[in-house]
Formats: C-alpha cells, sequence, structure tokens
C-alpha cells in the first residue's frame, strides 16, 4: 500500500513536472489521490499544483448524490434552488461566494460537519458531507471532472475556492 | 372456530380505534378563553396576556424537590420540536413536528386522538410567482412526515382551542381546523403560495370567533408582503389581511426610502400574538427588515412595519397603534416576540424582550413608549430613557464586506423562548443565551427571489461577562428594572419560562437539564436531566384533581442558538434525536393511574 502510494506521488510528480505545473494537467492525469498525495509534501509543490473548484474536483455522479442528500437533510432551510431563507444562507452565486471564496473546501467541509445540520452536526456520514458539497459546487457551476472529491481533510484544505478560474 | 375468534377481536379492536375520541367534550367559550379555568392551560401563554404563568400552587416551594417522573411520551422525531401543549379538561393537545397533533389524556399519556396531514404531493416547479429562480428540484412539501425526511424544520410551535376545535398553522402556509372531539380535519384554507417561501412556524390565537395568524418567510424579493390574517373559526374563510410592510404610497410607505415593493421584505409575524379584552386589541411582533443590514437592503430608513409591536382591531385587523423598536434594524435583532400584558404603576402595559435583552413598556392602550430596562449585556445601541429612542452605538451599523463585533450574536439574548411574568414577585423570568460575534455582512442579488437575508461571516463568542456559560435564567423586577437573581449554566436556557402560584418557575436548557427554582430566591429547589435538550414550552395543569409539570424535550433546529453549543461549548452534546414530552408531578394518591381513554 505504502510502495503504491509512492509510486503514485512520483507518478503525479512527473505528470506535473511534464505539464508545466498547469492546475488542468494534474486533471486530465486522473490521479484520484492527487491533493491527498502532494499535501505531504514541500510548499514549492503545494503551491504550484494546488487546485482549484474549476479543476473538476468532483464528479457529475458524485453531485447527483449529494442531491438526494440535500433533499434529505437541507432543504427545509436552504430551500429548493438553495438560496436559503431567514436563518440558512444562501449556497449559490454571490452569496456563496461571498462567504467561501478565497476559502478551501476543507474550510467547508469542516464548517459544515460542525454545525449542519442543526439539529444534528456532524449527524452525516463523511461521504454525504462531500456529496453535498459535490452539489452545491455544481449548483454554483463550477465544472465537474472525473474524480470524485474524497473525505481526505488534508486533500480538501488544498482545493480554493475561487471566483474565476 | 379459532380464525372466527381472531377475526371479532380484530374488529373490536379496530372499532374501538375509530371511535376513540374526547369524551362528555364541553365547546371552549369566549369567556374561557379569556379566564381560563385554573386547571387549564388554554392560550400557548396560557391566558390571553402571555404571562405563562399558572394560578395552580400544589407544587410549592416546600414539596418541588419531591417531583417525579409521572409519564412520558415519544413525540415524532421528523423534525424539529419547539412544542406548546394546551390542556383543557384534563386533555392535553399536543403539536409535533410537520402539523401531526395528538390529544393524550393528561394524567397518563395514553392516546386519544391524532391528526397526521395526509402526504400532499410535492408541488413542481413552477416558474409564475416570485420565489426565485426555480431549479429541478422538486419543492419538498414540508407538512407530510416524509420518510428519511428533512429533520430541519417542520416547526409547529403553538395551537389553539375554541369551541369544539383545535386550530394550528402549517409549513406550507395553511391554516386547519380539527375537530377537537375526534381529531378529524374540519376545514384546511391555504392562505398564502409556500413556493414563495411562505411559511407559519407559529399558530394562531382565537379571539370573538376570529383565528389570526402571523406568516413567515418573508425574506426573499417578491412582489408580495407579509401579513396577518383574520379567519372565521368555523369556516376558515379569510375576514382580513394586514400588511407587516408599508407599501409604497400608503402611510409609512415613505419609511423605504424609493425601493419598491418587490425590494421591501421581511416583518416575519413568526411568534404568536396576544389579546386584551379591555382594550380589544391584539398584540402581534414583526421580525426586522429583510437582508438585515441597512448597506443591505438599500435604504437607511425605518422600513415600517418592521421590528415593531402592533396592536389590531381583532375584527377588521386595522391597525389601531404601532411601536417600532428598532427602526432601521441593521444586525438580525428580532423585536418580535411574545407581548406580555400587565397593569402595573397604574399603566396598562405591554412588555416585551427583543434579542437584544431590552425589556420595553409600552403603553397598551397608546402604544406609547413607557421605559426600557437594559439588561445591560447589549453593545449595540443606547436607549434614550425618556422618549425610548435608539441610537446606534459609533461604528456599529454594518457596512458590506466590513467586520464588526457586538452582543449579542445573531442567536440573540433573548429568542422564542417566551419569558414568564408571576403576579407574585413582580417579576418577568427570561430564559437567556448569552454570546457575541464578530459579523462581515455581504451583498445579495437584487431580484425577484434574490434577496434572503445576505450573507454574513460570522464568528460568535462567549460573552465576556458570562464566565464561561453560554445560558442565564434571570428574574427581573419589572417595577424595579433591577435583576432578582441570575443562574447561569454552560449551554443555552432552552425553553420558555413557566411561573406558579406555588412560588415556583421552571426552565430547561440545551444540556438536558430542566430546574424548579424558588420564584423569589433563584434557589435551585429540584432538577432533572431528559433523554435531549429541553425544548419548547413547559407548562403545568390539573387532571384528576392533581397538579402536572410537562416539559417538551427535543431537537430544534429553528434557532440561532441551538448552534451555539455545538460551535462555543462542544464538549457538551445530545443525541441527535429524541423529541418527547416528559411529565412530572408530586408522588401520591391522585397521582397517575393508567386508566382507558376518556
Amino acid at each position: 500500500m505504502k510502495a503504491q502510494r509512492t509510486s503514485l506521488i512520483a507518478a503525479c510528480v512527473v505528470s506535473a513536472v511534464v505539464s508545466g505545473f498547469s492546475r488542468t494537467a494534474v486533471v486530465v492525469s486522473g490521479f484520484s489521490r492527487t491533493a491527498v498525495v502532494v499535501s505531504g509534501f514541500s510548499r514549492t509543490i503545494d503551491d504550484q499544483i494546488t487546485r482549484t473548484v474549476w479543476d473538476g474536483v468532483y464528479t457529475a455522479s458524485q453531485a447527483e448524490r449529494g442531491r438526494a442528500s440535500y433533499l434529505q437533510s437541507c432543504v427545509s432551510c436552504h430551500r429548493d434552488d438553495l438560496r436559503g431563507d431567514n436563518t440558512a444562507p444562501s449556497l449559490v452565486g454571490e452569496s456563496f461566494t461571498f462567504l467561501w471564496g478565497d476559502m478551501s473546501v476543507g474550510e467547508l467541509s469542516a464548517r459544515i460537519q460542525k454545525v449542519m445540520p442543526p439539529d444534528r452536526p456532524g449527524g452525516l456520514t463523511p461521504q454525504t458531507y462531500v456529496d453535498i458539497i459535490a452539489f452545491i459546487l455544481q449548483k454554483n457551476a463550477f465544472p465537474a471532472g472525473d474524480v470524485e472529491l474524497g473525505i481526505d481533510p488534508e486533500a480538501l484544505q488544498q482545493i480554493r475556492i475561487t471566483t474565476r478560474p | 372456530m379459532r380464525l372466527g375468534l381472531s377475526i371479532s377481536i380484530a374488529v373490536v379492536g379496530t372499532s374501538l380505534l375509530l371511535t376513540a375520541q374526547v369524551k362528555d367534550f364541553r365547546p371552549v367559550t369566549e369567556a374561557m378563553l379569556r379566564n381560563p379555568a385554573p386547571g387549564d392551560w388554554l392560550n400557548w401563554r396560557r391566558t390571553d396576556n402571555a404571562w405563562g404563568y399558572s394560578p395552580l400552587d400544589q407544587i410549592t416551594r416546600q414539596n418541588a424537590q419531591e417531583l417525579q417522573l409521572a409519564w412520558s411520551w415519544s413525540m415524532d422525531d421528523t423534525g424539529a420540536q419547539e412544542a406548546a401543549p394546551l390542556v383543557y379538561d384534563g386533555v392535553m393537545y399536543l403539536p409535533s413536528p410537520r402539523g401531526v397533533i395528538q390529544a393524550l389524556d393528561a394524567a397518563t399519556g395514553n392516546l386519544i386522538w391524532e391528526y397526521r396531514p395526509g402526504a400532499t404531493a410535492a408541488t413542481s416547479p413552477s416558474g409564475r410567482g416570485g420565489g426565485g429562480e426555480q431549479t429541478d428540484i422538486p419543492r419538498l412539501s414540508q407538512r407530510p412526515s416524509n420518510a428519511g425526511g428533512d429533520l430541519g424544520r417542520g416547526i409547529q410551535k403553538t395551537i389553539a382551542i375554541f369551541g369544539d376545535k383545535i386550530f394550528g398553522t402549517t409549513n406550507d402556509a395553511h391554516i386547519v381546523a380539527l375537530n377537537a372531539r375526534t381529531g378529524k380535519l374540519v376545514w384546511d384554507t391555504k392562505v398564502a403560495d409556500d413556493r414563495l417561501g411562505y411559511e407559519y412556524t407559529a399558530g394562531p390565537i382565537v379571539v370573538r370567533g376570529k383565528v389570526i395568524a402571523g406568516i413567515t418567510g418573508c425574506s426573499r424579493y417578491k412582489d408580495d408582503v407579509c401579513f396577518i390574517t383574520g379567519h372565521d373559526a368555523e369556516t376558515g374563510k379569510e375576514l382580513w389581511r394586514t400588511s407587516t410592510i408599508a407599501r409604497p404610497g400608503e402611510p409609512g410607505g415613505d419609511t423605504w426610502g424609493d425601493l419598491p415593493l418587490t425590494f421591501r421584505a421581511g416583518g416575519d409575524a413568526w411568534i404568536t400574538g396576544s389579546y386584551d379584552a379591555a382594550t380589544n386589541l391584539v398584540y402581534w411582533g414583526t421580525a426586522q427588515a429583510k437582508p438585515w443590514a441597512r448597506a443591505v437592503r438599500g435604504t437607511d430608513g425605518a422600513a415600517l412595519y418592521t421590528n415593531s409591536t402592533l396592536a389590531l382591531d381583532p375584527d377588521t385587523g386595522k391597525m389601531k397603534w404601532f411601536y417600532q423598536h428598532l427602526p432601521g434594524e441593521s444586525h438580525d435583532m428580532d423585536e418580535v416576540f411574545e407581548n406580555v400584558l400587565v397593569d402595573i404603576g397604574g399603566r396598562k402595559s405591554l412588555f416585551k424582550m427583543g434579542k437584544l435583552g431590552i425589556l420595553w413598556q409600552l403603553d397598551r392602550e397608546t402604544g406609547a413608549f413607557i421605559r426600557a430596562t437594559d439588561i445591560g449585556y447589549q453593545t449595540l445601541v443606547d436607549v434614550d430613557p425618556h422618549s425610548g429612542k435608539v441610537t446606534y452605538r459609533p461604528g456599529k451599523v454594518p457596512q458590506l464586506g466590513a467586520e464588526i463585533d457586538w452582543c449579542p450574536s445573531t442567536a440573540g439574548f433573548k429568542s422564542w423562548r417566551a419569558m414568564a411574568y408571576s403576579p407574585q414577585t413582580n417579576a418577568m423570568y427570561l430564559p437567556l443565551s448569552l454570546s457575541c460575534e464578530k459579523a462581515t455582512f455581504g451583498p445579495t442579488e437584487k431580484r425577484v427571489g434574490g434577496g434572503g437575508t445576505g450573507p454574513v461571516r460570522r464568528r460568535d463568542y462567549k460573552h465576556p461577562a458570562a464566565e464561561g456559560n453560554l445560558g442565564e435564567f434571570q428574574a427581573l423586577d419589572i417595577r424595579s428594572g433591577k435583576t432578582l437573581w441570575r443562574h447561569r449554566t454552560p449551554s443555552p436556557l432552552n425553553t420558555a419560562a413557566l411561573a406558579t402560584a406555588g412560588g415556583v418557575v421552571f426552565a430547561g436548557d440545551w444540556d438536558r437539564h430542566v430546574y424548579a427554582y424558588d420564584a423569589a430566591t433563584g434557589k435551585i429547589l429540584w432538577q432533572t436531566r431528559l433523554p435531549t435538550s429541553a425544548q419548547g414550552f413547559p407548562v403545568t395543569y390539573l387532571a384528576r384533581g392533581k397538579q402536572y409539570v410537562a416539559v417538551p424535550a427535543g431537537i430544534g433546529g429553528g434557532s440561532w442558538s441551538t448552534l451555539l453549543t455545538p460551535e462555543l461549548a462542544p464538549e457538551i452534546r445530545r443525541p441527535n434525536g429524541g423529541n418527547s414530552l416528559l411529565v412530572f408531578a408530586l408522588p401520591g394518591e391522585s397521582s397517575s393511574r393508567s386508566t382507558s381513554t376518556r
């Protein structure tokens, strides 16, 4: 397992180098654990290949699962168009950017797991939380990719929420 | 033979179930609502003046320590629970999440009937109306109990009784009337389109044959504004509708600057009102304007009739007077809460406390300001003691994108957890939540379906004066404005207060405690722990001659205060479920016996 991870790292670094550190190239390379793996490495590499929500960090089918979970656990406060009401903030558009712009998906995830749903904070599975985040990203028109958003907190910390690619 | 026997038993069982009803039910009259029998809890705060006070005195400061569980009842775990039970003639009418109402024998908890709204088809998205850009997500109707449904809301705080009917409001903006004997639906009136965001979280009151209720879900931009309505109790027919927002061109309309109607949001009437037969006025609160911050909603105006107390004629809905507590409110500091009507110092007064922890005393005949008592925790405003005029302290009006720091947090020191008044001590009993926050307000989309409260980046923190606690139960003398006593708790106070003539007051906290306090001294006479957070509205009543104290427990998702504990005191845990009602009584002869339903 360990060896496998190492070779993945190597492949990743190689691909990043080959691609000239372009974010797109990392995504295209399709390494599901890219960000996880990279997180342990030197700042130089981190800085250069940190991803953003524009890099296809979730899949369409994951967002579909997230949609179902949203309908189970979030919709009565955040509403069917995610624009919120009363105590629940809007999760899309300008509001989302204001609340989460320049922060990481990891920070968003940590916050949601800490306080949501308000009746039973942390009451969903880690997978359900990231699925719901995938759905929120989709509703904010961030592109889907080939690889699911994982549950690893460190990996999520590596994905930044930015208003433009 | 054997088969035949079991069939006949089954048939008998079914017919018993079908005919279960409240026996010897006597219709509730207008006179009873105005002056309930001592053993009854007929209005959401027992009396129409919203005291939350019972004249029962079997439970006293001497014997409260002997209180023990008499019976308990699991409530639906399908949503947030902030229930205020009613009790009439030994029968408890208990509101549960998502419109469920049950009639229980108040001495035993035996179920007499239950009303479960049928599953209505989820309304499909519609382009009409202004409910926002519709998406491909079907609207989840909040009224029926959906299997595995969303626990976030479904709140049904209060219900009302009059004649032979029980009245409730629903999360999809209907008012319903049930037969109080059988629980059968008598009428169902759709008051507003829930696809526009409209909903009810608080129930009605009944005055002179009119069912009066206030709508909420008023924060999104739409070509309509929120309101309070009056309905014929017999038929549900709407008799009047009074807007809680001044429209352009109407009196007060200029207090929104030049904003068109679409961008005048808020004024949610989300707490049940009071009534005074002497003035023949209904008193109802309104919430703040939306979006919360002036800079976001685009006007510095007072924004009438938000964050006000309205005095309405119950027959016509005509506004006799209004008093706006915080003109141009800008921080989500609600003043919408209960209106407690007390005659004191020769004045027919109305007392109200909002999130800032300022106890307002108004003349309830004229709406004139009498007095404001600041309990001393807020850092936002100064109040002129003679006029009641509110001035924001320097730097406290939020600007877009700039962080400000104030107390309380958006949870408020006081929220829907109603205070109680005891005429024995002349004290108001205040369930409080103590916190502060640093917050930055952001923009909203200024178009139909946009708006809302506006996004806020916030960091809550514990109130510096609270010595590490998040909760306080305080007795405040309304004559002197002095604090008689306080009891701080690590978690927020989480129920309404209940005062009794036995000199005992009750309240509970997020951390599952229920306390019985000596009303005069604050000494804790008795305490116990519940399955989950103490919640909703504790009540007391007589059943078969014996005094009971009923305390709801449960998860409440619809309030900021619920979020404070996980965030600021994560070491305090509670189960993620457990909606229930726990009923306590003294040991002894007339204690609860498991008898059949009445």
